[in-house]
């Protein structure tokens, strides 16, 4: 393992995606060290607001940034780096959110153990982002992708679109709906 | 954010606020660095075993098939029902006596609820041993496998293929040999215990070998060999031996290893458990205690020390509101590590924090001095505004 200095002054920090792309494939550490402190940051803020519990964040960081590094090799440029990770950590965030429902299906059963409560993330002390999640949560898994990569992550209609394999008035609907919902659920929880 | 721009209720102006925090929302760096140290040395240039995505249906038909054949297990086999002494119910403590069944090379070994006992396998024997949390290990000949004061598997000589599956988040499988832990999530991998050395063959998946507070991570395809320094298992903890050295070569054992030597040797700074026992005393309120955990860790060497040197500032300041004893613990870490991974955010941790204390000239030092030396810095803009207000406060 090569040890890379920290701080910005590795040669390459301020490049572009694409030629951060295609240093990545031809093997250049430095580059996927600058790709992974580019992306690293939306990609847990990403899983988080999609409910992936601060447990199982690390992992599953781990596992969007190893499959984004082997489909490099097979990554065109039609859309952009960042929508392209975006489209892996939210099939990722959705396949850990099946399972964790199939967990809780099964726990219901009596032989089988109960889930440990999910640790609060010790680095997030704000009780309003919990709650905030809590909200979220409420709202359908579509629903709650389009809303938290439009409100939060701030990607475009046609961009989320794209991402999500459907047209972008489906996207408004779905916007348009969650955010209804959501003030809604606030509005329960003030009174 | 047009649709809460005019916030009729206060609901909606929480709500307004809280999305603006969630967008703001860095996470923790150190999980951050964490992950990075796991995927820094990925094989470039080489395909690797990633989870596909898979269908809806999928995994709620598995779940349901095993949800059936668990209650059929459970009710059509008298001895496993829940309330009887039951190896299934035994399995999870790994405390159990194997029997084998005679008459074949390959032996069947059956888990029974008896004392521990070592599972030995002769010349010419084989046997497959299952393990808790659904694990499986076939021992080849002149093998011996027990289980270490932690109750882990330990392999005490010869050669064993462990097949683990998937753990549960938050949880890995351990494999001890010799003075080594080996760590996977989930895997097929080859341990084998000689005389003078261990080594470690992954055949699918990825494995940490642990020493110590040093780890080598292995992915598919590589093998691993290292020296051993005293067969008991205690000594793993004991003994804080640098995995490997510039000047001790690992051997690649079985010759199959697709790295290079020098990068196999190198030992991958990982989560350690002291690192993550201070994390759970945090998160149930007890600074001081994580502090203790802390100022242990950070007398060690490598990553997880580092790790610990940076985060004791960020307990004292966040969590024991000590700024300026915080201040002192970033400027250890400074000195110890010059050039550490988490050296630019502790310049940022004393920046800041100079600035919440009133040290304005300090903090306008170590404002101007983060600028020159981390020209691109993401966070250059937000220091750069800091800088200007703090100037503006003490004057020319």
């Amino acid at each position: 393992m090569n040890q890379i200095p920290i701080g910005n002054q590795q040669p390459g920090s301020a490049a572009t995606d694409d030629v951060l792309v295609e240093r990545c494939r031809n093997g250049d550490i430095l580059a996927w060290r600058t790709l992974y402190e580019r992306y690293s940051q939306p990609v847990f803020r990403f899983v988080s607001a999609l409910g992936v519990p601060p447990e199982e964040r690390e992992d599953a960081a781990q596992d969007i940034f190893v499959a984004v590094y082997r489909g490099l090799k097979q990554f065109r440029g039609e859309a952009q780096l960042s929508t392209w990770i975006y489209r892996i950590a939210a099939r990722h965030a959705s396949h850990l959110g099946r399972r964790r429902r199939m967990r809780s299906f099964l726990s219901i059963l009596p032989w089988h153990e109960p889930e440990p409560e999910p640790q609060p993330d010790a680095a997030e002390k704000a009780s309003e982002l919990r709650l905030l999640d809590r909200l979220l949560a409420k709202l359908s898994p579509k629903k709650r992708m389009v809303l938290v990569l439009f409100e939060i992550e701030g990607l475009g209609v046609n961009e989320i679109a794209s991402l999500m394999g459907c047209p972008p008035n489906t996207v408004w609907s779905r916007l348009r709906h969650a955010r209804a919902e959501l003030v809604k659920a606030a509005r329960r929880v003030a009174t | 954010m047009n649709w809460l721009e005019t916030r009729r209720d206060e609901a909606e102006k929480w709500l307004g606020d809280t999305l603006e925090s969630a967008r703001q929302r860095t996470g923790d760096e150190v999980a951050r660095r964490r992950v990075w140290t796991r995927i820094e040395d990925l094989p470039l240039g080489r395909g690797l075993p990633v989870r596909r995505s898979r269908s809806f249906v999928l995994p709620i038909l598995t779940g349901a098939l095993v949800a059936v054949s668990a209650v059929a297990v459970l009710w059509l086999v008298p001895a496993t029902r829940p309330g009887h002494d039951s190896a299934v119910v035994k399995r999870v403590a790994p405390s159990f006596a194997p029997t084998t069944q005679p008459g074949s090379a390959t032996s069947q070994v059956v888990v029974q609820a008896q004392p521990a006992a070592p599972v030995r396998t002769g010349r010419g024997e084989k046997a497959r041993v299952a393990l808790p949390g659904g694990a499986a290990v076939e021992l080849d000949a002149n093998s011996v496998l027990s289980w270490d004061a932690e109750r882990r598997p330990l392999v005490e000589r010869g050669q064993a293929r462990f097949d683990v599956p998937h753990q549960a988040p938050g949880t890995r499988f351990a494999v001890s040999a010799g003075p080594y832990v080996v760590t996977v999530v989930g895997t097929k991998f080859h341990v084998g215990v000689g005389d003078d050395r261990v080594s470690v063959e992954v055949e699918e998946g990825v494995v940490e070998v642990w020493r110590g507070a040093r780890s080598v991570r292995l992915t598919e395809g590589d093998a691993w060999a290292g020296p051993t320094h005293g067969a008991a298992s205690s000594a793993v903890v004991e003994h804080r031996v640098a995995l490997a050295s510039p000047s001790s070569p690992r051997r690649a054992s079985y010759g199959t290893s697709s790295r290079p030597a020098s990068s196999a040797e190198t030992a991958s700074p990982a989560p350690s458990v002291e690192l993550k026992e201070a994390r759970v005393a945090l998160s149930e309120g007890r600074p001081e205690e994580a502090l203790d955990i802390l100022a242990g860790c950070a007398k060690g060497t490598g990553p997880a020390a580092e790790n610990a040197a940076y985060e004791i500032g960020r307990v004292l300041r966040d969590d024991l509101h000590r700024p300026r004893a915080a201040l002192a613990a970033w400027g250890q870490y400074r000195t110890r590590f010059p050039r550490g991974l988490l050296r630019a955010e502790t310049d940022l941790s004393i920046l800041e924090t100079l600035a919440n204390v009133g040290e304005k000239r300090a903090a306008l030092v170590e404002a101007e001095a983060f600028l020159v030396r981390y020209p691109n810095s993401e966070r250059r803009d937000e220091v750069a505004k800091l800088a200007a207000r703090v100037r503006g406060t003490i004057g020319p």
